[in-house]
């Protein structure tokens, strides 16, 4: 007789094969897929000319596709619902509208499906539902900062091909989260560069594929090759280092020295400094014992801006904070 | 006779002679006289700190212990794997460069078979260089198991080269046999134990590195370290010496021994214990704690502390 234990190992099992039979095989193909933007040229000639060499998708994996799938049915049905009520109100129309990209030389270069559309206003604007790890979408507030994740730059370039495609200015992303799905706006002009730049990259992949030819090694990006599901097999680049840089100034090292052996000293200073002038704020002229202390009301401006206006205003530097960390080994 | 300018330079060229990735000679250092050992302790202060660097950036799953033999005795040295060379690589800034195309070096069974990939690196910070190193992995590897055809074949390829890039990091970087001491001293101040790493060769027989009981060992509960609290492990008769107990973590406390007799404390064992608790007042009537090992009754827990005074521990 079977155990519990047997019984769900076997039933697991099952699921596992009935995933792994549903399973398509890659196959080569002469463009570029709109989801397949990747940093190394190399990477996307194999994955066009021999995708049947990669070992297949785990079954753990095909199942997370899987959810990602249901996901985007199930936020499609409820945006359909929730358009009725919406004011203004709007519709779910041309789910999976397939697009073809041309190059120059008007070879067919990037083609993918469109998720679906929002007819909202007159306007059809392209829409792509994600459903990625939380702890990648927690990550995500605007649509620059899919660029910021080498896990979802893809999926931000997917949308940019869809919008070009579509010659539509504007789209959405819509991500799936534990709460409400963020609906992320995405405007073609200013992510023209972007689009561009992945319209170039696909023509000179295709250019290697259809003479027979592999592009350079990635360079300068060794964790990227690490990544790469051909590294080690099929590519064997060579690996570039930074190194840590050298600094062997001995007034910087006497600084740093210093800088430790007051380090206790300091942390004690700015707690009672904080915890001092929380008690004494308000005192204008005091004694306590040996100290005298003297206090003055100043004016303080601040500007209270509405949430979109101060959004709108904001500009993120990617250099604009430098956090220092200096640890004594 | 110097002016400002030559001063200039030869302040300049001491800085840079500071760093390790700029060539000198020991001629070179000897003619600066005592400036030349203060760039030497420079050099040598960089490289140790870049080591500790790198040694606690790796973590306690990247390491494999190993042990000499106690009559050799007994260090305890640290083997960096393969993945935990790819976080050390950036600290010292090891590249990899001129890489083979893998080799496939065929066994007697078509599924055993074994890739061999070589490649050569250098060291930014150092300089060195190895040329022409060999990383392999075989079919019959652990990692292998349940796997077949194309995905085999491209597993044991990729397997190679992440070994050929740790075969090239461990031995620029002095990775392949760290002292477990120099291992604690850089993991300080950190979370990281050197007791969440994995034991191997050395450490006793398979079930006993992973915290079990040596099948030689007598089906008794061990003694307990006095110094560390550690279980005592049990070492099988060797040549004249006794079978005997030991505390697996005696190299922490090297004036402190801790050895018992194997057969002694098997005797020991096997007699009753003796009832240490002479009856009070106090315990006159209270039933005996449940035996060690033996779970406590629901009665244990939830009603033996009904006497007990609020904030008494019971």
């Amino acid at each position: 007789m079977l155990t519990a234990t047997d019984i769900a190992d076997r039933i697991t099992t099952a699921w596992a094969d009935h995933l792994t039979r549903q399973a398509r095989p890659n196959t080569p193909h002469d463009h570029v897929y709109a989801s397949a933007w990747r940093v190394c040229d190399r990477r996307m000639v194999y994955e066009l000319t021999a995708p049947e060499r990669l070992p297949p998708w785990p079954a753990d994996l095909l199942a997370r596709f899987r959810r990602g799938d249901d996901r985007e049915r199930d936020l499609l049905a409820d945006a359909a619902r929730i358009g009725r009520d919406a004011d203004p109100p709007f519709s779910i129309i041309g789910q999976q509208e397939r697009f073809v990209l041309k190059d120059h030389k008007s070879r067919p270069a990037i083609t993918g499906k469109v998720d679906a559309r929002i007819l909202i206003d007159n306007q059809r604007m392209p829409l792509e539902v994600k459903a990625w790890a939380p702890m990648l979408v927690d990550r995500i507030e605007r649509f620059e900062d899919l660029f910021d994740n080498p896990w979802t730059r893809g999926g931000g370039y997917q949308l940019l091909a869809y919008l070009y495609g579509a010659g539509e200015p504007c789209g959405f992303m819509l991500l799936d989260r534990s709460g409400l799905p963020r609906l992320l706006p995405v405007n073609l002009e200013a992510n023209l560069d972007r689009m561009e730049a992945f319209l170039t990259k696909a023509e000179r992949v295709i250019d290697h594929v259809q003479a027979g030819t592999l592009p350079d090694y990635l360079e300068g990006d060794s964790a990227e090759c690490r990544r790469c599901s051909w590294y080690g097999h099929t590519c064997n680049p060579p690996l570039a280092a930074t190194s840590a840089t050298l600094l062997t100034d001995p007034e910087l090292e006497a600084q740093l020295e210093r800088r430790e052996q007051l380090r206790a000293a300091a942390v004690e200073y700015e707690a009672l400094d904080k915890d001092l002038k929380a008690q004494l704020r308000g005192v204008e002229f005091g004694i306590a014992g040996h100290f005298q202390i003297t206090g003055q009301w100043g004016k303080q401006s601040r500007v209270d801006l509405p949430a979109d206006l101060k959004k709108q205003y904001t500009v993120t530097d990617p250099k604009g904070r430098f956090t220092l960390e200096i640890t004594r080994l | 006779m110097t002016n400002e300018r030559d001063e200039d330079q030869a302040a300049t060229t001491a800085l840079d002679l500071r760093r390790p990735d700029v060539p000198t000679t020991l001629g070179e250092l000897a003619a600066r006289k005592g400036e030349g050992l203060e760039i030497l302790d420079a050099r040598v202060t960089v490289l140790a700190s870049a080591r500790k660097a790198g040694l606690r950036l790796t973590s306690p799953a990247d390491w494999v212990l190993f042990k000499s033999p106690e009559e050799h005795g007994g260090q305890v040295v640290g083997y960096l794997q393969d993945a935990g060379c790819d976080r050390v690589r950036d600290v010292t800034g090891i590249e990899i460069f001129g890489i083979s195309v893998p080799e496939k070096v065929s066994g007697a069974d078509p599924t055993e078979f074994h890739y061999i990939v070589r490649g050569s690196g250098r060291c930014k910070m150092t300089r060195q260089v190895v040329e022409d190193m060999e990383g392999g992995r075989s079919s019959t590897d652990d990692f292998c198991n349940g796997k077949r055809g194309v995905e085999l074949e491209l597993l044991v390829r990729k397997a190679a080269r992440a070994n050929l890039d740790g075969n090239i990091v461990r031995e620029l970087a002095g990775m392949k046999a760290v002292p477990v001491e120099e291992l604690e001293a850089a993991w300080s101040g950190t979370h990281k134990q050197i007791s969440q790493c994995r034991l191997g060769r050395g450490f006793g027989t398979r079930d006993e590195r992973v915290g079990g009981r040596s099948e030689k060992a007598p089906d008794i509960e061990p003694p307990v370290c006095q110094h560390c609290g550690s279980k005592g492990v049990y070492r099988p008769a060797k040549n004249d010496r006794k079978a005997f107990y030991g505390c697996p973590n005696y190299t922490k406390h090297p004036d402190k021994k801790f050895i018992v007799d194997s057969a002694e404390w098997a005797a020991k064992q096997a007699r009753p214990a003796p009832a240490d608790v002479p009856q009070t007042a106090a315990n006159r009537g209270t039933p005996p704690p449940a035996a060690s090992g033996a779970p406590p009754s629901a009665d244990d827990i939830f009603k033996s502390p009904a006497s007990r005074e609020p904030g008494q521990e019971g």
